[in-house]
């Protein structure tokens, strides 16, 4: 195709432009990319703790499922849970031994204790609710009911990491919010480079321009090269942006990878990348249409 | 084919360049518009390739009142007619090739079908073995010898040839007025801006004659109702005139602009 040949030529003849305008995207991209999938990871933990229970009341040892009904149905009633679910003390022990692992110490088969047992373990019921707003009234229901066990200190045995997800709910959307901003401040900055850089060429090729529209080219013909120049800066920033971002997510593997097990799988997946990828080439697509017909929108309207 | 009914040009600055112009040219017509530096021969031009707009008149080409085409469809005006610019207007970053093809790439014509148009103009205007030339590797007469070749690339129907023999000694002068009369022999209208006697007797075509922007005649034959008969010094102090006066209207036409 010849409008390539001639953008390639464009941008043979001005290398440091060039390259000055892929390295601002290529920052860009990089910090987006790190930034969309710092925000898709931390989504992935609220939810992961959001649909983890997140009342679990502790209950007497004679308690029975056909016991619990009654306070399970209130439960349900307030239709502001998600699940209401009875974890027996065999299952505790299933979840507790699933936890630990093999590890002998845990499960107390090396000890002088004798090993863990079901009886050891409280049954119990394990509430979702719909939102952690409704924790206080769920939890006022729970502490109300006689076949909710005590602890040591004498109060009701129930557990809610309500102050864990609040923080971590905050912590989400003040990292959704500040990446938003500096992603918004960098795009703008992108825009403004490439828009200036292309404002330059078109600048300096007035004479090449009004000639061609003396000779009768239409505003497409004269504008295309700059355009599908300003679409090639970001693709390539894009590209890089994504490469850089890709490879420092691979060697922050080994430091984050146990400390988010269970919760997210490190590193991404090549095909997760290569979606993130097709996403950085369309915003590219759409920053080095929008750039490059700013910058040759004025030149156009001349005749 | 063309028709210039009353019209006449004021710029911004309220010279009035052109006045009342009335002219028709029939298709595959030679004609001549000659007269001294600053009596609006360029604006004729201009006006007739729309590169600028009447105060007042309308100019009709191929039964189509060019005064009311929009922006839009001023390319596709142009793409019907050539012009050969006084001061070139090559690119001077391609080579003579990439410059003639610049008309036949804007039509979006195929390699192939460009590849042997521009072959056969380069063997038409006698510059064959310059093709990868860069403008700056070549003389005033091979340049506007390009700018012709570009001009009539696309195979207009109506060439503008505003002073294309300018710059240029006799030899080159009468080698670029062959030209015209052959282009002009395939059938393609041909409107030249001279004041050059020498290529006006050499061209022997309807000679119209501006003046304070009137049409002062519009003769069949190669007579121009001023034809300067001076002597090589005279000639060359209304030489450094006419270069003021063209610059002077030149500026006009960038203030219009």
């Amino acid at each position: 195709m010849k409008v390539i040949k001639t953008t390639l030529r464009q941008i043979r003849r001005t290398p440091y432009q060039a390259i000055s305008a892929i390295a601002v995207l290529t920052v860009t991209f990089f910090v987006g990319t790190i930034f969309a999938l710092v925000a898709f990871g931390s989504q992935v933990i609220l939810k992961h703790f959001e649909t983890r229970p997140q009342v679990i009341a502790y209950l007497k040892d004679e308690v029975t499922p056909e016991i619990l009904n009654p306070l399970k149905n209130q439960l349900e009633s307030t239709n502001k849970t998600e699940e209401v679910r009875f974890v027996s003390k065999s299952e505790a022990l299933a979840i507790y031994k699933e936890s630990v692992g093999d590890d002998p110490l845990l499960l107390g088969t090396i000890t002088d204790l004798s090993a863990v047992t079901a009886d050891i373990l409280p049954a119990s019921l394990e509430i979702s609710v719909t939102n952690p707003e409704y924790f206080p009234e769920i939890v006022e229901i729970l502490k109300n009911s006689d076949l909710v066990d005590t602890n040591s200190r004498g109060e009701k045995d129930i557990d809610f990491p309500q102050d864990v997800v609040s923080e971590l709910t905050a912590w989400t959307k003040g990292l959704r919010l500040g990446g938003l901003t500096l992603i918004i401040a960098l795009l703008f900055s992108s825009i403004l480079t490439i828009t200036i850089i292309i404002s330059m060429k078109i600048g300096h090729r007035r004479f090449e321009i009004s000639t061609l529209k003396l000779l009768g080219a239409n505003n497409s013909y004269v504008a295309t090269p700059y355009i599908l120049e300003s679409i090639l800066y970001s693709f390539t920033g894009a590209l890089f942006g994504w490469l850089f971002s890709y490879i420092a997510f691979l060697y922050a593997t080994p430091f984050l990878a146990p400390r988010l097990a269970g919760i997210i799988t490190l590193p991404p997946s090549p095909l997760f990348m290569f979606e993130v990828l097709i996403g950085a080439l369309l915003t590219a697509l759409l920053l080095g249409l929008f750039s490059g017909s700013l910058a040759v929108g004025r030149f156009l309207s001349r005749r | 084919m063309i028709t210039l009914d009353q019209v006449t040009k004021t710029f911004l600055t309220g010279d009035t360049v052109l006045e009342d112009v009335n002219l028709d040219i029939k298709p595959g017509e030679f004609v001549v518009v000659t007269g001294p530096s600053g009596s609006g021969k360029t604006t004729l031009l201009r006006l007739i390739y729309k590169d600028l707009d009447p105060t007042k008149g309308t100019i009709t080409i191929n039964g189509q009142d060019i005064t009311k085409l929009s922006k839009k469809a001023i390319p596709q005006l142009r793409r019907h007619i050539g012009y050969a610019f006084q001061d070139f207007k090559i690119i001077p970053d391609r080579t003579v090739w990439e410059n003639i093809s610049l008309t036949l790439d804007i039509l979006r014509i195929g390699d192939k079908a460009i590849n042997d148009r521009v072959k056969h103009l380069l063997d038409l205007v006698g510059l064959p073995t310059k093709a990868h030339l860069f403008p700056g590797q070549l003389s005033g007469g091979e340049l506007q010898r390009v700018s012709i070749a570009r001009a009539i690339a696309h195979e207009p129907d109506i060439l503008l040839a505003d002073e294309p023999t300018g710059n240029l000694d006799q030899e080159a002068t009468y080698k670029i007025a062959e030209l015209l009369k052959q282009i002009n022999s395939f059938g393609t209208t041909v409107i030249l801006a001279t004041h050059d006697p020498g290529v006006i007797k050499k061209i022997n075509a309807r000679c119209i004659t501006l003046e304070n922007g009137k049409i002062k005649n519009g003769s069949s034959n190669n007579q121009p109702s001023v034809s300067p008969k001076k002597d090589d010094k005279q000639k060359h102090t209304d030489k450094s005139t006419e270069n003021k006066k063209d610059s002077q209207e030149k500026s006009k036409l960038k203030q219009d602009k």
